[in-house]
């Protein structure tokens, strides 16, 4: 009895140990660089010490307002805000009307937009898209970009929010009909408080799809510097002429990535439910 | 008569659901037409072109032909996307596994803050973990290099980025960084839906340990699992930024992947071929599709086995 005590305090340690060393070896490659962002350049080359001999708070104002972050940060905002919205506002309406509504061609074109989620060709149709945003005029603003990642983007959320309706008993969505109640009425006044934690999850993630979106940024942006966000303007630094400087770039980096990062301290629950409760198999 | 008017409004109810669906879906089906049905047809079309973004006329099949006989780079960017999602895959799927078999351990203590941890690399962007790995794989004074020169695994730095396989190994390093813990967390849904009776009649059967994992958590796990590698799959086959951000297809293309040379060839060449790259383009999601649909008719040959 006593060995068998033993093992058990041995296989808790042994796991606890390898948690540990795992959360170690994840997160010390972003914990380096936040670090070592707070270095004087000369100190970063020479590369010796782990703490920095003074903690250079001006590096992050260099980048702040010479290296360009300003804008980019507030090119960001508004961009992930409003892509973050109009997705909570339209998609919830099509994941209901998917879930409750009766119409002809309600099959068709749910299986077509089924098809195309894994028929994704990602970049292969971006130049065609660029055209198109063009001959709109839509291609030097962030307007564009907003269009482009709504509806280029994938129809997961829609089916996330389908799912989730339902499983809510269609005993609600009668009983108010009966009330009078239209059939989008239903929608706005029982549905969608009922709806809210689906709608956190789709706001966090489609938030941080947009903040952290890079490729059909960086090509609308390429010859529009004013337009960049902060993941393009990172990547066009570390390219750039500014590059090599690691005082700047790295206290960029952290600006880029902080936001997001505290957004998922606080509200972690909807970034990983999402994952863990078994969508996938849907 | 009063039921014939409650029949009356049931019909103008339903008529009304009808417009009102069709008002909601409308502007998703326009922006879905738009900017998702179009864009393909018009990559089928021009790549029987050489439209170059001003002019282009009709060239039958010459792009194809073009490809599959004389365009080495093409072939050698679906080689590396080869190399990379092997190397991937068989680094990614263990560690993912692993972890969420760790953190569904029944007497583990925080496990939240555990996962909540280890997940916080999926949360950043593609060019935040471009420039962090860029800066631990840095010759001089780089983390990586000193780590390795002070355990004597190496005697002098090592320039990562400008060999093909030391370039190859960061790619592969960062992109599974970014990836593996939405694929933990999915590992971590399926792991607990487990019933936890299963594994106690298998403990009287005397079934403990690693036993447990490969005959009882693997096999009822097995749906999921395919899932989750036939997406980390097809979504590895797509990379593109991952490698952008590091190498941009250096030293001289040798770690270029398909996306990324055909990119190129739209966007950033001075003498574009667009009708080249759509025909690229074309053969390379064919090339996906195909793979899905033998992995897929695989998978269930094997259940049949099993």
């Amino acid at each position: 009895m006593k060995s068998g005590k033993l093992v058990r305090t041995l296989k808790s340690f042994v796991i606890y140990f390898l948690l540990v060393a795992f959360v170690i070896i994840i997160l010390y490659p972003f914990f380096y660089s936040l670090i070592c962002s707070f270095k004087a350049s000369g100190e970063i080359l020479a590369g010796k010490q782990f703490w920095p001999v003074k903690w250079r708070w001006e590096n992050y104002v260099t980048a702040w307002n010479k290296a360009n972050f300003y804008k980019y940060t507030m090119n960001t905002i508004f961009y992930a805000t409003t892509v973050t919205v109009i997705s909570i506002l339209i998609d919830s309406c099509c994941g209901y009307v998917f879930a409750r509504g009766e119409f002809p061609g309600k099959k068709l074109i749910f299986s077509v937009k089924t098809a195309m989620m894994f028929l994704a060709l990602g970049s292969a149709t971006m130049y065609p898209q660029l055209q198109i945003l063009s001959r709109l005029h839509l291609h030097k603003t962030l307007w564009g970009l907003i269009l482009m990642t709504f509806f280029g983007g994938s129809v997961a959320y829609i089916f996330m929010i389908r799912a989730f309706i339902l499983s809510l008993p269609q005993e609600l969505d009668d009983a108010a009909t009966i009330d009078g109640c239209s059939f989008m009425g239903v929608f706005f006044r029982i549905i969608l408080p009922l709806i809210r934690p689906v709608i956190a999850t789709i706001g966090v993630l489609s938030f941080k799809g947009a903040w952290n979106d890079y490729l059909f940024p960086l090509i609308l942006t390429m010859s529009n510097p004013d337009k960049r966000t902060l993941a393009v303007g990172l990547y066009i630094m570390e390219n750039g002429t500014m590059s090599a400087d690691w005082s700047i770039m790295l206290p960029g980096m952290i600006i880029s990535a902080m936001p997001l990062i505290v957004i998922y301290m606080f509200l972690n629950k909807y970034f990983l439910e999402s994952l863990a409760s078994g969508a996938i198999k849907a | 008569m009063q039921k014939n008017t409650k029949k009356k409004s049931s019909h103008k109810y339903k008529k009304n659901v009808v417009i009102q669906s069709y008002l909601v879906l409308l502007p998703q089906i326009v922006g879905f037409f738009v900017f998702s049905i179009y864009p393909i047809f018009w990559v089928v079309k021009y790549s029987f072109t050489d439209y170059n973004g001003f002019k282009g006329q009709f060239v039958g099949l010459s792009n194809y032909i073009d490809l599959f006989l004389h365009n080495r780079t093409y072939w050698s960017s679906v080689g590396n996307v080869l190399i990379i999602t092997g190397m991937k895959m068989l680094l990614e799927i263990p560690l993912a596994f692993l972890l969420a078999m760790l953190l569904n351990w029944g007497r583990l203590r925080g496990k939240r803050a555990f996962s909540v941890l280890l997940f916080l690399p999926s949360v950043m962007s593609v060019s935040s973990a471009g420039m962090i790995f860029a800066y631990i794989f840095r010759t001089y004074n780089g983390m990586m290099n000193n780590l390795l020169i002070s355990l004597g695994l190496l005697d002098a730095p090592v320039n990562w980025l400008a060999g093909k396989w030391t370039a190859m190994i960061v790619i592969v390093l960062m992109s599974t960084w970014m990836t593996f813990p939405v694929n933990m967390m999915y590992f971590c849904g399926a792991v607990a839906g487990v019933p936890q009776e299963v594994y106690e009649s298998a403990k009287l059967d005397g079934c403990v340990g690693f036993k447990k994992i490969i005959y009882i958590t693997l096999p009822l796990i097995a749906p999921t699992f395919k899932v989750i590698l036939m997406l980390a799959l097809t979504g590895t086959m797509k990379v593109l930024s991952d490698v952008k951000v590091l190498t941009d297809g250096g030293p001289k293309g040798q770690t270029d992947v398909v996306m990324l040379y055909l990119y190129r060839l739209f966007f950033e060449s001075t003498n574009p071929r667009i009708g080249y790259a759509s025909a690229g383009s074309v053969i390379m999601t064919i090339m996906i599709a195909l793979i899905t649909v033998v992995y897929l008719k695989a998978s269930k040959k094997l259940d049949e086995l099993c």
